[in-house]
């Protein structure tokens, strides 16, 4: 007696699985705003907004994915760069406004600014380049409203509740690199004939943690005391988050890899 | 400066930088030496070449606009003049393979014969001498434009805040690579990963590349305004 083997699903069940990226942004925006909102009360609970601020990396990854899988291959740095930029500029830019205002209203400002960006960007490549990518506007100001979000919240971490008071100004360069980096990375390290949003989003989970635990570590080494405390709970909510993150990422990849062989040193080992 | 004019420099500088990138040879396939310019996408290697030109200006800003236009736009020549030699030399000497562009049969400056050197299945290799000098012109166009930007974000600042001359200098620098990256990624969606610098035919898109890069520098440079000035 023989056994039939199911049949693999077909392209648009396994794409009718994923997650739309506005739902992912959305989520994003909510728990952002939240985050914000927790910081302002009490810095010292930035452990919980930093919880609150890595849904906008998944956002930001799931939409780099999207845009990249329709053929901008050797483009994935540069639209991670280029959504990090608005998000980025965004942001730093508004730290010039009037403190009442910037505490009171700055993630409202910052969402909003960066979706418009994001979006009259998106629909220049859309409507004038003519670019043959679907919702390349939305998901154009999904990365860079994502971003923009990440970016303002780690800014309120490190100067603990009031950026434009603080010299924070020379972490600039690094919190933007980074931040470019984990949201793109995810699908550049993902990139290959299997990759799906499922394992794609898992490692953007454990690089949002992982930046996270970097601008730990630079919150706590900053000379400003008030952040340390703040910083030190980023840090190690950071470093939990990121062995759990890790832990599910790689469960993942067993699971959609045919065989894992250590070719290292000692022969042998196994897994 | 005055904060209007520093806005029309935000705007101004961002759509210079938009047309750097037609001029500056690069083709993802060029690692395999299969196509003319320097191997990595053109957005990459003109970010890498304005940023370069932003810190040349950074060290100049006091002198006046001028010369810090003019030191950002030498600073991201002399980046791509070297990336450009050492990348021909790599062709030459590691690959074995001439300089040749795959869009001319005669390079106009030197009058040299292209076709006869290119390797079979290729669209050329490396960057001939017009090449070259179009990477050489894309540069210092990218230079000025960041530079501009740069310079106006810094005039903005120290003319509207209080704030100490090295961090404004920090946070215009910063905003400087921020529009120009934002402006970068968009002639990159018009040449699709590939082009020879001003002799390519993708140079007819050049009025494409123009509106988006205006459309998208003005929203920028009016929230900059906006936020440093209004609010």
């Amino acid at each position: 007696m023989t056994t039939q083997a199911p049949e693999p699903p077909a392209a648009e069940e396994v794409e009718a699985k994923e997650i739309p990226n506005i739902k992912l942004y959305i989520v994003a925006v909510i728990t952002g705003i939240i985050g914000y909102y927790i910081l302002l009360a009490n810095p010292n609970l930035a452990f919980i907004s930093v919880i609150l601020a890595w849904p906008a990396i998944v956002a930001g990854a799931g939409g780099v994915e999207h845009l990249c899988r329709y053929g901008l291959g050797t483009g994935t740095s540069s639209i991670g760069y280029w959504g990090t930029a608005v998000g980025a500029t965004v942001v730093f830019a508004t730290i010039f406004m009037s403190s009442q205002i910037f505490n009171l209203y700055s993630p409202f400002i910052v969402i909003i600014a960066g979706t418009i960006i994001g979006y009259v960007v998106g629909l220049c490549a859309e409507r004038i380049i003519k670019m043959k990518i679907p919702e390349q506007a939305q998901q154009s100001f999904i990365i860079t409203g994502s971003s923009a979000i990440f970016i303002l919240i780690v800014l309120e971490v490190l100067s603990s509740g009031g950026v434009a008071t603080t010299k924070l100004y020379y972490t600039f360069p690094v919190i933007y690199i980074g931040t470019a980096l984990v949201i793109l990375h995810p699908y550049n390290g993902s990139l290959g004939a299997g990759e799906n949003q499922s394992r794609t989003l898992r490692l953007a989970c454990c690089e949002a943690s992982l930046i996270t635990t970097l601008f730990g570590i630079i919150g706590v080494l900053l000379p400003n005391t008030t952040s340390f405390i703040p910083a030190l709970g980023m840090l190690i909510i950071s470093l939990i988050g990121f062995a759990v993150f890790v832990k599910i990422w790689w469960k993942k990849v067993k699971e959609d890899t045919y065989e894992i062989v250590w070719t290292g040193y000692p022969a042998g080992v196994p897994h | 400066m005055d904060p209007i004019a520093a806005m029309i420099g935000i705007i101004i500088g961002g759509v210079i930088v938009g047309i750097c990138v037609h001029f500056i040879p690069a083709s993802a396939v060029g690692a395999m030496s299969a196509s003319t310019g320097i191997a990595t996408g053109p957005s990459m290697l003109s970010a890498g070449c304005g940023l370069a030109g932003l810190y040349a200006a950074g060290y100049s800003i006091k002198l006046g606009l001028p010369i810090t236009v003019a030191s950002g736009a030498l600073g991201s020549a002399l980046m791509i003049i070297c990336t450009m030699l050492l990348a021909n030399a790599i062709c030459a000497f590691g690959t074995g393979v001439a300089p040749v562009a795959g869009t001319y049969d005669k390079d106009p400056i030197t009058g040299w014969r292209q076709k006869p050197f290119m390797s079979p299945g290729t669209d050329g290799h490396s960057m001939p001498t017009t090449t070259a000098l179009s990477g050489i012109i894309g540069a210092l166009l990218g230079g000025a434009g960041g530079s501009l930007v740069f310079a106006s974000t810094y005039g903005m600042l120290t003319e509207v805040t209080a704030i100490a001359t090295a961090t404004a200098i920090t946070i215009a620098g910063m905003v400087a690579a921020g529009v120009f990256l934002v402006n970068c990624v968009l002639p990159a969606y018009v040449l699709v990963g590939k082009t020879e610098g001003m002799t390519d035919p993708k140079m007819k898109k050049l009025p494409k590349t123009l509106i988006s890069c205006i459309v998208a520098s003005v929203f920028t440079g009016v929230f900059i305004y906006a936020a440093v000035v209004v609010i």
